[in-house]
């Protein structure tokens, strides 16, 4: 089994280095390509290592919606997409699956993501995820919504009217 | 093959048939294609401050420290309280190269329990400044701005590698150098150690990394021979064949745009000028349309001349009306969102120069994106119906 080099993606700690970059990376004997429609250059290697390692530290961790009836009643998840995996299917927010954020509610008009914690990569490394930004919309409502790390493991999403379906991005 | 170390050093090889050692000309092309789909839409950073504009958290495609941070300013405008971020207008990344960064799209949320207002966001270049201004600060509010647009918007697949026309390597299937070790190993014979380790083992590997190395030297000489791999004599063949050179050309684009025009060199046959065509616009080619099959003879409905199959009259200028499409040849082609108006317009240029070079002068062309929904015009594509 392969385990590869630095962190997982949320982690945020992946430089040009974890992809293979090296500032001294070069074809052998510093020799050109051979023939540009099968080969791949050491720079081209360089400049995906670089740009992937960009985008993987502003890349959200999470991207979920869901809807909320009233205070104390059933949170439904509609969907979930996180950098580990996508739901199947709609879930109880109190109730959610391995490897999932809960939504539960807080009190009237004010709900909680349980996001923070320790989440498995697909080769099986695992590192803690902290959430440092979030943003919500209420979709079903023309009260703006708005969501915001608490701790290190909640987001806090709040709106004037409890009805709605929110989406939520996470990072 | 594929792999780098001692036996397959860089340049990498694409191909391969084990998926354990194997990278492919379609695997490459999966990375370059994801990559940059995901590059065009991911934000250039998020971030969050307080009321005064001090920066709590700071994620950005530039990085993460307090050097890639906005400097934020506040202002009291009467009751209001605006937070003015400017990001820096370029850096340098972990290569050491100048990126630039042109902010065009930002968005401001609440960041705390402490901020209920509605927060707006306004972008405004102005001044070579890449500036946001964010609005309607609470007292002890926190706000979090997330913004998009940096050099990794125009990001294409050449810049890692990629090209519509990638391959996987047919002569170097196994290394060079592993077939040369082992044929080194066999021509020693038994009185020759084989084990790996030791000054017989290094010698075998350094020659074979030296043959290696020259028919590597090889494959490029012919390969530089051939407008359509050349990469260090891509200039020249340029020259030859009298291709324009843009500022915004590609290795991968002067390739194909030398390759396509090489093929001229081989007659306007219907074949040749398809072949030419497809190498010029890759996957934007659909197909070639004619209105003449030369192979069945049949009759051409569009072709009309006195006496045999009359034209209409209003067309007659005197001894009946001559007239044909035989002659007419139309390129059908896309336009995927992922190419912009500057390369589409570059695409179709270089169409119209081949085309104008390869057929008979008693040819005319066109192109069309879609045979039978209309055509373009200016640019926005209307059905002929509209117009009718």
């Amino acid at each position: 089994m392969t385990t590869p080099t630095g962190g997982p993606a949320w982690t945020r700690s992946a430089d040009f280095a974890t992809y293979g970059g090296h500032l001294e990376k070069a074809n052998f004997q510093g020799e050109p390509v051979i023939n540009p429609k099968t080969d791949v250059d050491a720079g081209h290697l360089q400049r995906l290592s670089a740009d992937l390692a960009a985008l993987t530290r502003v890349a959200p961790f999470c991207q979920m919606s869901f809807s909320a009836v009233a205070a104390g009643s059933t949170v439904t998840v509609h969907e979930c997409r996180l950098m580990t995996g996508v739901t199947a299917a709609a879930y109880d927010g109190a109730a959610p699956p391995a490897g999932f954020p809960g939504v539960t509610h807080v009190s009237a008009q004010v709900l909680a993501i349980e996001i923070g914690g320790l989440y498995s990569d697909d080769y099986s490394v695992s590192d803690i995820f902290e959430p440092a930004f979030a943003s919500a919309t209420c979709t079903s409502d023309t009260d703006p919504a708005r969501a915001y790390t608490s701790g290190t493991s909640t987001v806090i999403v709040e709106s004037g009217l409890t009805i709605g379906t929110f989406s939520v991005w996470i990072s | 093959m594929a792999g780098f170390g001692g036996l397959c050093p860089l340049p990498l090889r694409l191909g391969g048939t084990r998926a354990e050692t194997a990278w492919t000309a379609s695997d490459q092309s999966a990375v370059c294609r994801d990559l940059v789909a995901v590059a065009r839409v991911l934000p250039f950073a998020h971030v969050v401050t307080d009321r005064d504009g001090a920066v709590l958290r700071y994620r950005g495609v530039n990085g993460l420290s307090s050097e890639h941070h906005p400097v934020v300013t506040a202002e009291d405008v009467g009751p209001l309280r605006f937070l003015h971020f400017v990001f820096p207008a370029e850096w340098e990344d972990s290569l050491g190269l100048r990126r630039s960064v042109n902010i065009k799209t930002a968005e401001a949320s609440p960041a705390n329990a402490a901020q209920a207002d509605v927060l707006t966001a306004e972008v405004n270049n102005a001044a070579g400044r890449q500036r946001v201004t964010v609005g309607s600060m609470n007292a002890g509010g926190y706000v979090q701005l997330t913004v998009w647009g940096s050099y990794l918007d125009y990001v294409r697949i050449e810049d890692y590698g990629g090209a519509t026309d990638k391959t996987d390597c047919e002569p170097e299937k196994t290394p060079y150098a592993w077939n040369f070790l082992n044929a080194l190993r066999d021509a020693r014979g038994s009185g020759y150690t084989r084990e790996r380790g030791g000054l017989v083992h290094v010698e075998n590997m350094a020659l074979a990394r030296a043959h290696a190395a020259s028919w590597r030297r090889a494959e490029r000489l012919a390969c530089n021979a051939n407008p359509g791999t050349a990469l260090e004599k891509a200039e020249e063949w340029r020259q030859v064949l009298g291709v324009r050179r843009r500022d915004r050309d590609t290795d991968a684009t002067l390739r194909t745009r030398n390759a396509a025009k090489m093929r001229a060199a081989l007659g306007p046959t219907r074949a040749t000028v398809d072949d030419a065509v497809a190498e010029l616009m890759g996957p934007l080619y659909v197909r070639t349309w004619r209105n003449y099959d030369p192979t069945t003879m049949a009759d051409d409905p569009g072709t009309f001349w006195p006496g045999v199959n009359p034209g209409a009259a209003t067309r007659d200028l005197g001894g009946g009306a001559w007239y044909s499409d035989r002659q007419h040849v139309v390129v059908e082609l896309v336009q995927p969102a992922a190419v912009g108006a500057l390369e589409w317009q570059d695409k179709l240029a270089d169409l119209t120069e081949l085309l104008d070079l390869m057929l008979p002068a008693t040819c005319t062309f066109d192109w069309v994106v879609s045979a039978d929904s209309g055509f373009v015009l200016d640019v926005s594509r209307f059905d002929e119906g509209c117009l009718g």
